[in-house]
C-alpha cells in the first residue's frame, strides 16, 4: 500500500487543488517538470502544511503517476489539508559566523 | 671615607640549594610510585588492586617536607641575595617568586604551562613524575589523560603527537581505570576519531561515581556536553546537564543553554553571571542563541474544530508533528488520537461518495487505513527525530500514534539485540577498546530503547539478552583480566534486572559483580 503522507502529497507535490482535474493535473506537473530540468529557483521547494518541502523531479513524477490512478487518487484526496502559508522572510542571525570565528576548532573544556 | 662599597654581585648569590632537594625528592617520589605501580600490575584486582582506589600515599607529610624545603631555599636565597643593583635584585626577587609559584602550585603550573599550551609530552613527563605529590589518584594513567588533553588543545596535532599518543602511553595493558578510558577517549578525540571517542567517553560517563572516578568522570561529561554543543544536539546538552551526576558547572550550562532555547527548567542552580566570562560558555550561550533563532519558541496553538471532523484530524496531525519535542505531552496525543477516531467514525460517507466520482476499485474503509498509514509514517519520522519529547502511552491499540510508538519500539528493540549478539560473537579475539566500544554501543542502543519501549517489552528484551552480556562479562574478566569492564557489565546487569524484576540469575550477577569490585 503506497500511503499518502502529509509531508508528500501529490496536490502539495504538484501545487494544485484536489478540485483539479486529470488533465488539469497533468499540465501542471510537465509544466513543474521542464522548470526543474531547467533548474528554476521557484522549483526547489513545495508548500504543505507544515512549511515548505524540498522538491525533486522523482516526487513529481511520483506525484503524477498517483493522481492518474482513481484509488490512489482519491488516498491523496483524504489526505490532503491545506498548505500552511509561507513564513515571513527574516534576515539571518550571523551567530554561526560569528562563533566560528571566536570558537576553536574542537570542542574544549567548559 | 668612601672605599668600603662591595661590588655588585649577582652570579651565585641565589644558590637555590632547597629547590635541588625538593626536585629530588619529587622525582624520588614518582619513581617510587612508578615502580610500586608496576609491581602491582599483574596482579588481579581485588581489594586494594583497583586503580580507581586512592592509594596510600603520605601526601601531607611530603606536603610539609615540600613547604618546609621551600622555606629553607627562601631564607638562603634571602640570604646570599648580596647585591647593590636594583635592577638585579628584582630579577632575582622575580626568578625566585616563579620558582616558589610552581614548586607550591605544582597542579596549576603543569596546567598552564604543559595542558593548555598542547605540550602533550611535557604534560606526560609532569604528571608522571609529580603527580604523586597532589594527587593519590591512579598517576600512571592521570599522565596519559593530560597528555591528551594537551593535545586536544592543539589545534592540528602532529605525526609525532599521533604517534605518541597512539604508541607511547601503554595502551596494550588492561583497561582497569576511569582515568585510563578517558585518557583513551580524549586522545581519540585529539587524532579526529570523534565517533570512538564519543563512545569511549559515554562508557566512562555511565560508570558508578566514586571518588577515584570523579575528576575523570566530569572531564568527559564536560568535552561530550562541548561535542553535543559543538553538533547543535541541543538536547543530548540538556540531558547531559541534567543527569544527576553532574557537576554544578555543568547544570549551571544546561540552565544556560535551557534559558537561550525558552526550554522551561526546574530552577537555576547556578548564577549564570558568573560563567559568562569563560570563552567556552560564551561560545556554547551563541550557538543556543542561533538555534533558538531556527526554531520557535512558542508553539502554535492547537486547532480549533472546524466542523469537518476529517480535516480537523489532519489539522491536528499537521500541528502534532510540528510541536517541538518539549510540547509533545500526552494531551497532545490523546486529542490528535481522538480527533482521527472521530474522522473515521463520520467520515465513511463523504469518502464514499468521492469513490463513487472518480470510479476507483476500493471501499472507504481502505480509504482510511492508507491515510492512517501515512500517519503513522510521519510519527515515527518525528520519534526518531526528536528523541527528547513525550510518547503515547495508554491510548490503544487504535491509535496511530501508539501504534507509531510501537514499530519504533520493535525497531530499537531489534537493533538492541543484534548489539548484544555482536558481543558475543566476536568471542574473545576482541580487543580490549574494541569490548569497551561495544559495550558502550550496546548500553547506547538500551538507553533508547529505554525512551520509547513500555515495561513489559523491556522485560522481554532483558530476558532475552541478560545471558549473552553476561556470557560476554564472564569471558572478558576470565580470559583479558578486564574487572573494570565486567564489573560494569554485572553491576548494570543487576540494576536492571531489580528495576524490571526479573529474578532470573539476579544473584549470579550480583555475586559477580562483588567478586569483579
Amino acid at each position: 500500500m503506497n500511503a499518502p503522507r502529509l509531508t508528500k502529497n501529490p496536490f502539495h507535490v504538484l501545487g494544485v487543488p484536489p478540485s483539479v482535474d486529470r488533465m488539469e493535473a497533468e499540465r501542471a506537473g510537465q509544466k513543474l517538470l521542464a522548470l526543474i530540468d531547467l533548474g528554476h529557483a521557484s522549483t526547489a521547494e513545495h508548500a504543505s502544511p507544515i512549511g515548505p518541502r524540498p522538491l525533486s523531479g522523482d516526487d513529481v513524477r511520483l506525484a503524477l503517476s498517483a493522481l492518474r490512478d482513481p484509488t490512489t487518487r482519491v488516498m491523496a484526496e483524504a489526505a490532503y489539508l491545506p498548505p500552511a502559508p509561507a513564513p515571513k522572510a527574516e534576515p539571518p542571525i550571523e551567530w554561526a559566523a560569528i562563533a566560528a570565528r571566536l570558537s576553536r576548532r574542537r570542542p574544549f573544556f567548559p | 671615607m668612601g672605599s668600603d662599597r662591595r661590588p655588585a654581585v649577582t652570579e651565585a648569590a641565589i644558590f637555590p640549594v632547597g629547590f635541588v632537594g625538593l626536585l629530588a625528592l619529587y622525582l624520588l617520589r614518582g619513581f617510587y610510585e612508578n615502580h610500586r605501580q608496576h609491581t602491582e600490575s599483574g596482579r588481579p584486582r581485588g581489594k586494594g588492586g583497583s586503580a580507581d582506589t586512592p592509594t596510600d600515599g603520605a601526601v601531607p607529610l611530603f606536603a610539609i617536607v615540600r613547604l618546609g624545603l621551600l622555606m629553607v631555599a627562601l631564607c638562603i636565597g634571602a640570604v646570599d641575595l648580596r647585591t647593590t643593583s636594583a635592577v638585579a635584585t628584582l630579577g632575582g626577587l622575580a626568578a625566585l617568586g616563579a620558582i616558589s609559584a610552581v614548586a607550591l602550585f605544582p597542579s596549576w603550573a603543569m596546567e598552564l604551562l604543559a595542558v593548555r599550551r598542547g605540550r602533550s609530552q611535557l604534560a606526560w613527563i609532569a604528571t608522571r613524575f609529580l603527580a604523586p605529590w597532589w594527587s593519590r589518584i591512579d598517576p600512571e594513567h592521570w599522565s596519559g589523560l593530560q597528555a591528551a588533553r594537551a593535545a586536544l588543545r592543539q589545534t592540528s596535532p602532529s605525526q609525532r603527537t599521533r604517534n605518541y599518543l597512539g604508541r607511547g602511553l601503554g595502551w596494550k595493558r588492561p583497561l582497569r581505570s576511569a582515568t585510563q578510558l578517558v585518557g583513551r577517549g580524549l586522545a581519540f578525540a585529539a587524532v579526529g576519531k570523534l565517533a570512538e571517542a564519543r563512545t569511549v567517553l559515554g562508557a566512562a560517563t555511565r560508570l558508578l561515581p566514586s571518588p577515584g572516578r570523579a575528576g575523570a568522570i566530569r572531564l568527559a561529561r564536560g568535552w561530550l556536553i562541548a561535542d553535543s554543543g559543538a553538533r547543535g544536539d541541543w538536547a543530548d546538552v540538556l540531558r547531559r546537564c541534567r543527569d544527576t551526576a553532574a557537576s554544578p558547572e555543568d547544570a549551571a550550562i544546561g540552565d544556560i543553554v535551557a534559558a537561550e532555547l525558552g526550554i522551561p527548567h526546574g530552577g537555576v542552580s547556578l548564577e549564570p553571571d558568573e560563567l559568562l566570562w569563560r570563552p567556552s560558555t560564551w561560545w556554547l550561550r551563541h550557538r543556543a542563541a542561533a538555534a533558538r533563532a531556527q526554531q520557535p519558541t512558542e508553539p502554535a496553538p492547537r486547532p480549533s474544530q472546524s466542523g469537518d471532523p476529517h480535516l480537523d484530524a489532519l489539522a491536528t496531525h499537521a500541528w502534532l508533528i510540528t510541536l517541538p519535542p518539549h510540547h509533545r505531552t500526552q494531551a497532545a496525543f490523546s486529542l490528535h488520537t481522538g480527533r482521527w477516531l472521530a474522522a473515521r467514525a463520520t467520515g465513511g460517507a463523504a469518502i464514499g461518495r468521492r469513490i463513487a466520482t472518480l470510479g476507483a476499485r476500493t471501499e472507504p474503509a481502505a480509504v482510511f487505513d492508507a491515510v492512517e498509514e501515512g500517519l503513522i509514517l510521519d510519527l515515527v519520522e518525528l520519534f526518531d527525530r526528536d528523541d527528547d519529547g513525550a510518547y503515547p502511552a495508554g491510548l490503544g491499540a487504535s491509535a496511530p500514534a501508539e501504534r507509531a510508538r510501537e514499530r519504533v519500539a520493535t525497531e530499537r528493540i531489534e537493533a538492541y539485540v543484534a548489539q548484544c549478539e555482536a558481543l558475543s560473537g566476536s568471542g574473545t579475539k576482541m580487543s580490549q577498546l574494541n569490548a569497551w566500544l561495544r559495550w558502550g554501543e550496546a548500553r547506547t542502543a538500551w538507553e533508547r530503547v529505554s525512551r520509547i519501549a513500555s515495561r513489559h517489552e523491556r522485560t522481554s528484551a532483558l530476558q532475552e539478552t541478560n545471558g549473552t552480556v553476561c556470557s560476554f562479562a564472564v569471558d572478558r574478566c576470565n580470559e583479558h583480566e578486564e574487572f573494570l569492564l565486567s564489573w560494569d557489565v554485572f553491576r548494570w546487569l543487576e540494576s536492571v534486572s531489580v528495576a524490571h524484576d526479573i529474578t532470573t540469575d539476579l544473584a549470579l550477577f550480583r555475586s559477580n559483580r562483588q567478586v569483579t569490585e
